[in-house]
């Protein structure tokens, strides 16, 4: 997938261009972070076709949904793709089977993604009647049942409560990985990206300040900086550790100058987090928890 | 009691309801397409009817639609219609005036759909057209019923518009606005009194029908505190 393209946007300050340069590759997801007004919905909104760039190019999968040189602009409802809006909008005059067969007219797949979503039972129901996170779900389904070649996930748990959160983004991740589905998820949460995205662009004022990967940005954000009291121990293979209290923390880049013997002292430590493993309960057990993570 | 008058009301207010309706459905839903600085141009023309005294809005279409005029010519002469003093000419000069009554409200009822139902229906691989009858038609009836009750009202009251352009041929274009004034001038009053009163019945019930119909529909629409 190829994006570069270029909008003008006004905002309360003035005008403001959105600069958008991106190469994705099939199946990843990509996650776009940054400050609310920065331009993130309005790029997805580019490559849905709600909104034309002033010139530039989009390709998918070989196919150019947009090239001004050309003149090509193909219309949202010729493009494959499944949008999971903010609020989860539903046609409140159709029941929820209804709402999906907007989408998809085989009855099969319609109750297979009911199943998937886990609101097999609500197919009747009417969207007044639904809770945010069961109209989110049918939300989810309705994105998915047209099998789009491409899934834009615009802020699609700001209005969650945690738990919800957690289960709308776990069924996201599993069509995600299932399907090999090249996705793109605005969030101004960095947690939601880290966990679900492979890579993470941030928008400021409309320009992609940075381009990182899953891994690198884990390096950079899971962090913490805190002062420990507690004594420096050095083991017979040189490694050194700070103990306090009941934790240990191993140390690095300690200068030849630093305390290497047992004896107390008081230091600021900064905690880079690898790995988070929950013990006393398994991990299937306990919501929101889902294989490595 | 004389009924003619009435029901050639009725029917002219069936036929400029239907024509209107058919008309403001598409042309609401392309005015919301348009930009904002064209689009209140716009309104502010169709909405000239609201503001305008009958007489002149009739003195205009009497010119506009006469035999002598451009139009009235090319109508004369391609397919014989005359539209001054016909029941014909009565439902176009009806539509013209009874305009801003059918659109406004559908307008309105599509200006207050949320853009992202209309944008997910596009998503979902609808045009404009498919997105017109299978979501925005469906999801605005309450505002449909209402701007077809409030034009086929308003037509059944019209009298300025409908004297000039139509005048007072018994069973042609005499409604019955028309044969109320013509019975108060020839002082017949019992018989102003009779269709008088019909018309008020009539229009009383069609308004509190409007009015059960625009509670029912903020009730349903408040919000639930249970």
């Amino acid at each position: 997938m190829h994006l570069n393209f270029h909008k003008k946007l006004w905002t309360e300050s003035g005008p403001m261009p959105l600069q958008v340069t991106l190469e994705l590759e099939p199946g990843a997801l990509l996650g776009i972070h940054g400050p609310s007004g920065a331009g993130k919905s309005m790029l997805l909104r580019c490559i849905a076709g709600l909104e034309r760039p002033d010139e530039g190019r989009i390709e998918v999968d070989g196919a150019v949904w947009f090239d001004s040189s050309q003149e090509i602009f193909v219309p949202p409802q010729h493009r494959k793709i499944g949008f999971l809006f903010q609020d989860s909008p539903l046609f409140s005059h159709l029941s929820v089977d209804e709402n999906l067969k907007f989408a998809c007219s085989d009855t099969n797949s319609r109750k297979g993604l009911l199943e998937k979503v886990g609101l097999t039972g609500l197919s009747k129901a009417y969207p007044s009647a639904l809770s945010g996170g069961q109209r989110q779900r049918i939300a989810l389904a309705q994105a998915l049942a047209r099998q789009p070649s491409l899934l834009l996930l615009d802020e699609p748990f700001s209005s969650l409560d945690p738990f919800i959160r957690t289960s709308i983004q776990n069924l996201i991740e599993d069509f995600h990985k299932r399907c090999s589905l090249t996705s793109f998820l605005v969030s101004h949460q960095m947690e939601d990206l880290l966990r679900m995205a492979d890579r993470v662009v941030e928008v400021q004022e409309g320009k992609i300040i940075s381009d990182l990967s899953r891994n690198q940005l884990l390096e950079q954000t899971a962090s913490k900086s805190l002062r420990v009291q507690g004594e420096i121990i050095q083991t017979s293979d040189l490694n050194s550790y700070m103990i306090s209290g009941n934790s240990v923390y191993p140390l690095n880049g300690m200068s030849k100058d630093s305390p290497t013997q047992r004896q107390q002292v008081e230091m600021d430590i900064e905690l880079k987090v690898k790995e988070i493993r929950v013990v006393g309960k398994k991990e299937s057990e306990i919501p929101g928890i889902n294989g490595n993570k | 009691m004389e009924w003619g008058p009435l029901f050639l009301s009725i029917k002219l207010a069936a036929c400029t309801t239907l024509i209107l309706f058919l008309f403001c459905v598409p042309f609401s839903y392309v005015l919301t397409l348009l930009n904002p600085r064209l689009r209140s141009f716009i309104e502010a023309g169709s909405n000239l009817p609201l503001v305008l005294p009958p007489t002149v809005l009739g003195f205009y279409l009497l010119i506009f639609l006469s035999p002598t005029s451009a139009l009235g010519e090319f109508l004369e002469s391609t397919i014989s219609l005359r539209l001054v003093f016909s029941f014909e000419g009565l439902v176009f000069a009806s539509c013209i005036y009874s305009f801003p009554f059918m659109l406004q409200p559908i307008l309105a009822g599509m200006q207050s759909l949320p853009r992202q139902i209309i944008e997910l229906s596009y998503i979902l691989g609808k045009g404009r057209f498919q997105t017109l009858l299978r979501v925005i038609i469906p999801m605005i009836k309450p505002h449909l019923v209402k701007a077809s009750m409030m034009t086929f009202a308003h037509t059944i009251g019209e009298f300025g518009v409908v004297l000039m352009v139509g005048g007072n041929l018994p069973g042609v274009t005499r409604v019955a606005s028309v044969s109320i004034y013509d019975h108060f001038e020839k002082m017949n009053y019992a018989q102003a009194h009779y269709t008088s009163l019909v018309l008020l019945v009539f229009s009383f019930t069609l308004l509190w029908f409007l009015t059960t119909l625009t509670a029912s529909d903020q009730t349903r629409n408040a919000p639930k505190f249970s």
